[in-house]
């Protein structure tokens, strides 16, 4: 039997939805987190694609 | 204004001189010092030493001279700091080091009389120290949340209690343990200055949002920057279907952080569900978090089915 997915959409998720990290932004607080995670986003983008 | 090529390869050139200059300077290696080697010291030690840094403000001065001069001369430099600017808040990260972040922010007063009254307050999950350089003529309104530990159920989240507020005069200093107080400010009459450092070690796995009306818990992030990550890099192994990948579906389905593990064995599903059924079956026996359980136990049946039926077909 070839490997099969099921539809993502039909497995339940949890009753504590954890957003992502950087989500929520605390209002005058300078976010570096929010840095952070935009330098992850681009080291993943590289990682996947370096060229 | 628009520079030409070569006004922009000077202004990098000079860019990073000042940089090179800033770095060696005594303002940022005293602060290199005084932080080093406390990436594993506790929270309140690490709080401890910035609030001697933050004591007194004469440290500050020094440390942005080299990028007011430099700008003085060419408008084109770029100081090399992470800058954040929205109506609200123009923020600059001055010192970073995996103990503490030390950010600069003016936060604008005609912003916030025109923003509508919030209707969150946030609390944010790690200790931090905050200088208020101007105070603005506003109050600090505070809120008390239940400590968090990495089993946080949305279901059982007790609401957050308003503490009342607190005058914030020019050269406060003031601790707020993000990891069970949320704070706003209001009733600015002029923009609010601030240096906040804020404390690496010893933060909360989360960060929280709760309904300023009722106190009522809105919503939940992660502040586990590696849980994140993974979160992404497993969703992209399912979208470029990668039945290959079990090992890593399998090893994230062990991590720390429940909600990692659910999604990993969502993803792993979606990918391949025959070879993610006996994991499943493991964690619905025995994950240490109920919902985990509570979630493979009720998928348990349908993807048994559905590798029946799948069987029978083929």
């Amino acid at each position: 039997m070839d490997a099969f997915g099921i539809d993502i959409a039909q497995i339940v998720e949890l009753g504590t939805q954890v957003a992502t990290h950087g989500a929520i932004r605390a209002t005058e607080v300078v976010a570096d987190d929010i840095f952070e995670y935009v330098i992850g986003v681009a080291i993943l983008i590289y990682e996947v694609n370096p060229t | 204004m628009i520079a030409d090529d070569d006004v922009l390869g000077a202004a990098r050139r000079r860019s990073e001189e000042v940089a090179a200059r800033w770095h060696d300077g005594p303002a940022w290696r005293g602060l290199e010092t005084r932080f080093a080697g406390l990436e594993r010291a506790s929270a309140p030690e690490v709080a401890r030493q910035a609030r001697d840094l933050l004591e007194d403000d004469r440290w500050i001065e020094p440390l942005l001279a080299p990028f007011v001069e430099a700008l003085a001369g060419d408008p084109w430099v770029e100081p090399p700091l992470q800058v954040s600017r929205d109506p609200l808040r123009t923020g600059a990260v001055l010192f970073d080091c995996p103990a503490v972040s030390i950010a600069a922010a003016v936060l604008s007063a005609d912003a916030l009389v025109a923003l509508p009254p919030p209707e969150t307050v946030v609390v944010p999950g790690r200790l931090s120290v905050v200088r208020y350089v101007r105070g603005g003529g506003a109050r600090l309104r505070l809120w008390a949340a239940e400590p968090v530990r990495g089993d946080f159920s949305a279901a059982a989240a007790r609401p957050c209690l308003a503490l009342g507020t607190l005058p914030l005069g020019d050269g406060v200093v003031l601790s707020l343990d993000g990891r069970t107080r949320g704070h706003l400010i209001e009733d600015a009459t002029g923009d609010v200055v601030t240096i906040t450092a804020t404390i690496r070690p010893g933060a909360a796995p989360f960060m929280r949002e709760y309904r300023i009306a009722d106190g009522r818990f809105v919503r939940v992030a992660t502040l586990d920057d590696g849980a994140a990550r993974s979160q992404m890099m497993l969703t992209l192994l399912r979208q470029f279907g990668r039945a290959d990948a079990g090992d890593c579906f399998e090893a994230a389905s062990r991590d720390r952080a429940f909600f990692l593990r659910w999604q990993a064995m969502r993803e792993w599903l979606a990918v391949d569900a025959s070879a993610a059924l006996p994991r499943l079956a493991e964690m619905a026996a025995d994950d240490p978090n109920g919902e985990v359980r509570a979630a493979a136990a009720a998928t348990l049946p349908v993807v048994e089915q559905s590798i029946a039926a799948r069987r029978c077909r083929d």
